[in-house]
């Protein structure tokens, strides 16, 4: 009964964003976004001298596809429900027997949904234009791209849960800047252990590495500083298991403090 | 016997952020609603209507006091037999009435056949059954408003909390809602009903309370709260002037010079003696009248501080 009625909110939720054109909108995007990936990775193979100019290509125009994803994540989760609560919509709603936290999980459910959709286009055109021709970095790519889901539905419950706690437009700066810290607070541990550096430079980096692996979902652990091609399978499923839990922990916070809110 | 709802010492207090200032919603508020009754719950904006629904459908909690529905406390399985019609009710307007309907069902769990035969019957006890695939953006207030009381309607609800159900509705439509509403009674469902229209309710109320600024300032029957005027008796006595046995009654208005007098008889058991002695000084009787106060007037005399 919880599963169906979780389903029935995710369901609105993918619904909403097909019909108010998000969803298409979204998805052409990525497809013209990955093909124009397609094409440029193709125009470098044929030039065999560069190898690794290729795999650089590649990876910039990635990072491109997964930059549009992480402000379209953004974009739909913080709007999935304080529209809702502004309205009164969630009145009739819980007038009925859903409980907030299926609502809450619907919600989130619906949003990796539609991220989940737009991945496998993705994925469904890097291996019709590069799976015969290179296999090794589909595979690489693929991988890839399920980091970019896991990560992302990290950032779908992180700025999911904090719109049931803040202000829309508050919830969305501080859900960029969590997952902006998110990906560089190791960098304010090389702060700290830089000698040369002064002492409160130090102190700040120290307190931004702390502070960053306290609050962020730890993207980092899934796009290591190596190059995405050579990241052991181990090493992300650990990272991956991480970030999932770091979703379910805020979610669930989130949904504790939405439980308590008077509507 | 169970009271379908009840509010015991019910008083709700909102706060400011900042926790200086302190607003009254509700003060105290006591009263229970009886199985199948029609129950009108009437008061001007900000009077603590719709935080007490609020506080039925655990959307608030109180701050003091309890509300019960059927026994049991907001919220929880008690949800499964009521029925909601929020004041200009919101839906996703990209549905169409039958997509809405069937995400509602879902949330109550029905399926199937069952689900289907359910909404098209609240399609067509609403009226808009012929609209049914339309996307609901292109409703007027008054059909979004028929969607509204479908949807409330759809889990056959034991009790229908019902806020403003007539708003934005014609009169055809609001007579509809109305025999909507008594054949919900016939069928020994509880109506919990706020509105402004105090004709509607005054038509088709069972009891209703009356609240102001959050205290609950009557309680009863429509016959029990309105005040008797008297009895209007309207003669015209042909110049003459009035009969001495009739000049001792309160005259309201005299126009001796049309010969018109219209008199207050304070109570009905002394109408037969003015008609009879207006009859034998050959005084023409014009009418005679009933006078009774209306909601509306008992409504603006509370409002008024009287």
């Amino acid at each position: 009964m919880a599963l169906e009625r979780v389903m029935a909110v995710a369901g609105l939720t993918m619904k909403e964003s097909a019909r108010k054109k998000v969803a298409i909108g979204m998805m052409v995007c990525s497809i013209l976004m990955t093909l124009a990936l397609g094409l440029v990775a193709r125009a470098m193979q044929a030039n065999e001298s560069s190898e690794m100019g290729l795999a650089f290509a590649v990876q910039g125009l990635l990072r491109l596809v997964a930059t549009f994803i992480w402000v379209m994540a953004i974009f739909i989760s913080v709007t999935a429900i304080p529209p809702e609560l502004e309205r009164r919509t969630t009145y009739t709603l819980f007038a009925k027997p859903l409980d907030r936290w299926e609502y809450v999980l619907g919600k989130y459910v619906g949003c990796c949904a539609l991220l989940a959709a737009n991945v496998i286009a993705i994925a469904a055109i890097v291996a019709l234009m590069l799976g015969r021709e290179d296999p090794t970095l589909t595979v690489a790519l693929m991988k890839n791209l399920a980091t970019f889901f896991i990560s992302y539905s990290a950032l779908i419950a992180l700025a999911l849960a904090l719109t049931l706690v803040l202000p829309m437009a508050v919830a969305a700066m501080v859900s960029l800047g969590l997952y902006f810290l998110s990906s560089v607070y190791g960098f304010g541990l090389q702060v700290a252990q830089t000698p040369r550096l002064p002492h409160w430079a130090r102190a700040l980096g120290a307190g931004v590495y702390h502070i960053g692996r306290l609050v962020t979902p730890r993207v980092n652990w899934l796009n290591t500083d190596r190059p995405f091609y050579e990241v052991s399978g181990h090493t992300q499923l650990e990272a991956a298991l991480c970030v999932m839990a770091y979703s379910v922990a805020v979610l669930a916070l989130g949904t504790l403090a939405f439980s308590r809110r008077e509507l | 016997m169970q009271s379908a709802i009840e509010l015991d010492h019910l008083t709700k207090v909102y706060r400011s952020l900042a926790g200086g200032k302190r607003t009254t919603a509700l003060d105290d508020v006591s009263l229970s609603v009886a199985p199948g009754e029609v129950f009108g719950y009437l008061g001007s904006n900000g009077a603590g209507k719709t935080t007490t629904v609020k506080i039925l459908l655990r959307l608030a909690r109180p701050t003091h006091g309890t509300a019960r529905l059927m026994g049991e406390r907001p919220g929880g399985r008690i949800r499964h037999r009521i029925g909601y019609l929020p004041e200009a009710p919101y839906f996703p307007d990209f549905l169409t009435p039958v997509e809405l309907l069937t995400f509602y069902a879902r949330i109550f769990g029905l399926n199937g056949a069952a689900r289907r035969q359910r909404i098209d019957h609240v399609l067509e006890l609403v009226g808009i059954a012929g609209r049914r695939d339309s996307v609901l953006r292109t409703f007027s207030k008054g059909m979004t408003q028929r969607v509204g009381l479908a949807q409330a309607l759809l889990n056959e609800p034991d009790i229908l909390l019902l806020d403003e159900p007539t708003s934005g509705l014609d009169p055809l439509g609001r007579r509809e809602i109305r025999d909507i509403i008594l054949d919900l009674k016939e069928k020994g469902k509880t109506v919990f009903l706020n509105s402004h229209l105090l004709s509607e309710v005054e038509l088709i109320c069972d009891r209703v309370a009356i609240l102001r600024r959050g205290k609950l300032m009557r309680l009863g029957t429509v016959d029990e709260l309105v005040s008797r005027g008297g009895v209007e008796v309207v003669l015209r006595s042909n110049g003459v002037g009035l009969p001495a046995g009739l000049t001792a009654l309160r005259c309201d208005k005299e126009d001796l010079e049309a010969g018109m007098a219209r008199l207050i008889v304070e109570r009905d058991d002394e109408v037969p003696s003015v008609l009879r002695a207006a009859l034998d000084a050959d005084v023409e009787v014009v009418s005679v009248n009933p006078q009774r106060e209306t909601l509306e007037d008992l409504f603006v005399r509370i409002e008024r501080g009287h």
